[in-house]
């Protein structure tokens, strides 16, 4: 009985360091998250640069305007196709819905007609690209378990080392692990395993400005998928906060009217 | 007969090898030893594309691309027979047997009955695109929820004769996308078809199960060719112990002759191994090859030295062994190294590796004949009483028996005849094919269960079509989606296919998902390049991660993965020439169009077979033809030495064309390497006769004693040589076993051609006064 009582007794510290390792990796994305409150609304062009393997490149544009959630609900995302031309006007309208499924609608020109889509499985690719559309919509810190696996020198910045699990069954992922710079809370580079855990894409980011002071975004995405070799580049020129973007440019009948 | 240079006399040469014969030993010790230590540490096998092309081929340079777009990965087919596939217990084990088979290392994808995803509408109109099977893994569906995916397999052609058939309830298809590695020795193929073998044998409900596609069929391959390793090797090692136990002079004969063979086999298939090439079906019978190749030049010396033996001492027997064989050996070694080395021209890796290092293999024989055995038969022979070494009488006798039956003159020439008659006629049947899964016995795996296949009417194999537009163009296009599709049309519609697997296909389903089953086919055709790329986009958004497998990121290329029953290559060559046709007749030439997959590299090996069994042919023939007049010192002596060498090649040809064998992977080394073994036991008689003749005998003595000493050694070297590649007959993989087989016959053929038709010509031309001296 002593010896039961005593080998529970010495896993203790490795329990509360595990569970400490989770808090603190967290913590990094609620401290993100917490930084990230009150931007109100945002937009931005941008300009993916696909390059495959075979030297091939092609080019898209968007245009994506992000009305920030409240009273509960999540923020709520318009991207516009821009380019190549085939796609112009088209638009996804995305409603994240922090306990459920985000409600999602496309609003396809060519039909004239727009249809609500299923979100819970977001593992297509997006228009193409090295994305996925789960790498771009907006996600939640209690979408994950997290591990803090350490702090790293990375980029000549100190960085924080953390692994974060999806939740979600759904997920293109098994787990993500990021280097989060610890100056400005932000992910500098995430790589990405597959379901079978093996290494599937890397994120670096670039060029990141705080916009009003307190609200970083970044310049420059670069997705690497290392088991094709294709490259997606994210560009933008920057964004454009405080737009005056309301509740009615987010709705469903709004859709028809974007350009 | 003496060396060429003046003052460097046999004698001189002997002195010197033994007064250096320790380091002669310890040289071969350093390069056996080290030989082993290659071989064994960096032993591969491997059969995959990169090991049979090299970089620069145009074949393998399309299905690097192909792979650069659309992933390192090729498609295996696993056959289930059960009661029936809509019993529920059945399809609870078969959602288990899918998710477990997801797990297996080298798997990315697995599409079945209870996983295969398609377009759907809830309630509220949601678009999504999620698995029709409806139930949880673990769990034993419901009668309604088996009905319900009855309905939906049924509704969407997609799944028709790709995963399931309308009218068959007892068989299923698991589709199964693994890697397809061109440049990885790693058994992996082997493991994964184990494994998927292990796991479909776990469910008591699959009655019978069967898998199909290029990685089977590798990886019996490389079974074979593991298998092949250890069952060659332990049988030509018997058969050398044995055949030498028995034909050689003495039982002490058998360590030159052991150590000879060893010091040759050893450095040659390190070779390979210290190049990280891996072994594979045809470097694999290269051991057999060389071993038996190797022996024609020691038992030469040994019966030589023997016969020597009887009349003088050791030293002397070997001086005088070495001054009358030095000669013919180096000819019969640079004839066949040549007849080998001609395989060096094969655009086949496999083939070309085999060619130079069985023509390095033999260099290797005759090098340790002439500087190794000399000091092993001294040192056994130097302290011992010639007596021990008795010419065997009966041999004797048997020889001048042969040598008698070559004064019924005419029968022979009518056999002659009618025999070289029956194998021209043979030859103009010869055909290259080469069919893989007949490759294997009919008792193995392979074709089993690609017959399980034919008879429940599922496709077998597959080829990619992949089409690549132009830039600044995509498939979605409005003229190239109505273009394409009126190609797929015409695909689908060719007699040998049984599906087509494109992004249009699935681009129908979304489109009838969205615009609902109103939507007349005519209208999705007759779509512009907005519609179809916003159906792309619909697609992508809601989840659809079948369309990256088909169409590329940029939407610069799409493949369609047509499905056939299974084509030997001269079957795929045709079908890729009418596959070649509709697209000259339906596409814009400025779309590219490759047509590939491993079954059609493999097809397109038959060209370069070909080309490589009628190269070896002519360029070996044309070099004979102009040494064996040098080598022998005469025109006519030349002539009729070629004369009875080409004569087995065009047997064995001619035989395999009558038995049906096909030119193939192995058979094409056939050609070349026959006529140069064959040359060997020619040039060897007739050296003999030539100097018999030159030393004033007349033409009967000369050849009652050339075929009592040389005739002997080319029975001895036949029948070793006979023997070993009969093992190869053992082989599961077919083409080995051919090639042993028709070897043997060769050899057999040029066995008889020298003891019977070269004493014929030889006395026809002597008594035409053709034959002078």
């Amino acid at each position: 009985m002593l010896k039961i009582f005593m080998l529970v007794l010495s896993l203790i510290p490795a329990l509360a360091a595990f569970v400490a390792a989770e808090d603190k990796g967290k913590q990094v994305y609620m401290d993100r998250e917490q930084l990230d409150t009150g931007f109100e609304d945002f937009a931005s062009n941008m300009e993916m640069l696909l390059k495959t393997k075979t030297g091939r490149t092609s080019r898209r544009e968007i245009r994506m305007q992000v009305l920030e959630g409240s009273g509960g609900q999540g923020d709520k995302t318009l991207v516009i196709f821009k380019f190549p031309r085939d796609v112009k006007g088209t638009a996804l309208l995305t409603h994240q819905d922090l306990d459920a499924d985000d409600d999602q609608w496309l609003y396809m020109p060519a039909f004239k007609r727009i249809k609500r889509i299923g979100s819970r499985d977001r593992t297509g690719r997006f228009m193409g690209t090295e994305f996925i559309y789960e790498d771009l919509v907006g996600e939640d810190v209690n979408d994950y378990t997290y591990q803090y696996l350490g702090e790293r020198e990375y980029r000549g910045k100190r960085v924080d080392h953390i692994e974060r699990i999806p939740i979600s069954e759904y997920s293109a992922y098994s787990r993500k692990e990021a280097y989060v710079d610890q100056e400005t809370n932000q992910p500098l580079r995430v790589v990405y395993f597959d379901r079978k855990s093996k290494l599937l894409k890397t994120l670096e980011t670039e060029d990141w400005v705080a916009y009003k002071g307190q609200f970083w975004r970044p310049g420059k995405m670069m997705m690497t998928n290392h088991q094709t070799g294709d490259v997606t580049i994210l560009t933008t020129p920057g964004y454009e906060f405080s737009q005056g973007f309301t509740q009615r440019n987010f709705s469903k009948s709004a859709l028809e009217r974007v350009r | 007969m003496s060396f060429p240079w003046k003052h460097y006399t046999a004698r001189t040469f002997v002195d010197r090898l033994l007064r250096w014969q320790t380091v002669v030993f310890v040289l071969w010790t350093i390069v056996v030893i080290s030989s082993l230590s290659i071989y064994v540490t960096r032993f591969s096998i491997d059969n995959s594309v990169a090991v049979w092309f090299d970089s620069g081929d145009t074949e393998r340079q399309h299905l690097e691309l192909f792979n650069d777009v659309f992933g390192e990965t090729e498609w295996t087919y696993l056959w289930l027979e059960t009661d029936s596939i809509y019993d529920a217990e059945f399809l609870r084990d078969l959602s288990a047997l899918t998710n477990r088979l997801e797990s297996i290392e080298h798997i990315k994808r697995v599409i079945s009955l209870t996983n295969v995803k398609d377009n759907e509408l809830d309630e509220e109109g949601t678009l999504y695109y999620s698995p029709i099977y409806p139930t949880q893994v673990g769990l034993v569906p419901n009668d309604e929820e088996v009905e319900l995916l009855r309905l939906r397999l049924h509704q969407n052609p997609v799944f028709h004769n790709n995963i399931f058939r309308i009218g068959d309830d007892q068989h299923t298809i698991i589709a199964i996308q693994n890697d397809n590695r061109l440049s990885d020795p790693r058994p992996y193929r082997m493991n994964l078809i184990d494994a998927v073998d292990d796991l479909a044998e776990a469910y008591p409900r699959v009655t019978d199960f069967g898998v199909a596609g290029t990685t089977t069929i590798n990886a019996e391959l490389n079974r074979a060719a593991r298998r092949d390793m250890f069952l060659f090797y332990a049988l030509i090692s018997i058969l050398l112990v044995g055949s030498g136990y028995a034909m050689l002079p003495t039982k002490y004969d058998l360590i030159p002759f052991l150590v000879v063979i060893v010091g040759t086999v050893l450095p040659t298939i390190a070779v390979i191994s210290a190049l990280d090439l891996p072994f594979n079906m045809v470097t694999i019978m290269l051991p057999t090859v060389v071993v038996s190749m190797g022996t024609s030049y020691i038992i030469h010396f040994i019966n030589d030295f023997h016969v020597n033996l009887r009349h003088s001492e050791a030293h002397s027997a070997l001086a005088e062994t070495i001054a009358t064989l030095w000669r013919p050996g180096f000819w019969t070694a640079t004839t066949t190294i040549i007849a080998f080395a001609s395989l060096g021209i094969s655009t086949v890796m496999p083939v070309r590796q085999f060619g130079l290092l069985a023509a390095f293999g033999n260099f290797l024989a005759w090098i340790l004949t002439m500087f190794l055995a000399p000091i092993l038969l001294h040192r056994l022979w130097s302290h011992r009483n010639p007596s021990q070494a008795p010419a065997r009488r009966w041999r004797h006798q048997f020889m001048l028996r042969i040598l008698d039956t070559t004064n019924h003159r005419r029968i022979y020439a009518i056999l002659a005849i009618f025999l070289l008659g029956f194998c021209l006629t043979g030859l103009l049947q010869l055909e290259a094919d080469t069919d893989y899964v007949h490759f294997f016995r009919e008792s193995s795996r392979t074709p089993t269960d690609y017959q399980k296949f034919e008879d429940s009417e599922f496709p077998q194999s597959y080829v990619n079509v992949m089409i690549e537009f132009p830039d600044q163009d995509s498939y979605a296009n409005s003229d190239n989606f109505k273009t394409l599709l009126l190609f797929e049309d015409r695909v689908s519609a060719m007699p040998e296919v049984l599906k087509v697997n494109s992004v249009t296909n699935l681009l129908r389903e979304v489109d009838k998902a969205f615009n609902g089953s109103e939507t007349s086919e005519q209208i999705f055709r007759a779509y512009g390049s907005s519609q179809v790329s916003q159906l792309l986009l619909l697609a992508e958004a809601s989840g659809n991660d079948d369309v990256p497998d088909l169409i590329s990121g940029s939407n610069q290329y799409v493949q369609l993965v047509v499905l056939t029953d299974y084509m030997s290559t001269k079957a795929i060559n045709e079908f890729r020439h009418q596959l070649e046709t509709i697209r000259e007749n339906t596409l814009p030439p400025d779309l590219t169009v490759n047509i590939t997959g491993t079954n059609v590299l493999w097809a397109n090996m038959d060209h370069q077979v070909v080309y490589t069994q009628v190269f070896s042919v002519l360029a070996t023939s044309i070099i004979l033809l102009i040494l064996l007049p040098f080598i022998l010192g005469s025109v006519v002596l030349g002539l009729l030495g070629f004369a009875v060498s080409f004569l087995p090649i065009l047997i064995t040809l001619g035989l395999m064309a009558w038995f049906g064998v096909t030119v193939n992977i192995a058979t094409c080394l056939l050609g070349g390497a026959v006529i140069g073994v064959a040359v060997d036991d020619s040039i060897y008689l007739l050296s003999r006769i030539r100097d018999e003749l030159s030393n004033g005998l007349p033409l009967e003595a000369s050849l009652k004693k050339s075929l009592d000493v040389t005739g002997q050694g080319i029975i001895s070297t036949s029948l070793i040589l006979v023997g070993g590649f009969f093992t190869m007959a053992v082989s599961d993989f077919l083409p080995s076993a051919f090639f042993g087989v028709f070897f043997a016959i060769g050899i057999c053929s040029a066995l008889l051609a020298d003891l019977l038709l070269l004493p014929i010509m030889l006395k026809w031309l002597h008594e035409r006064k053709v034959l002078v001296g």
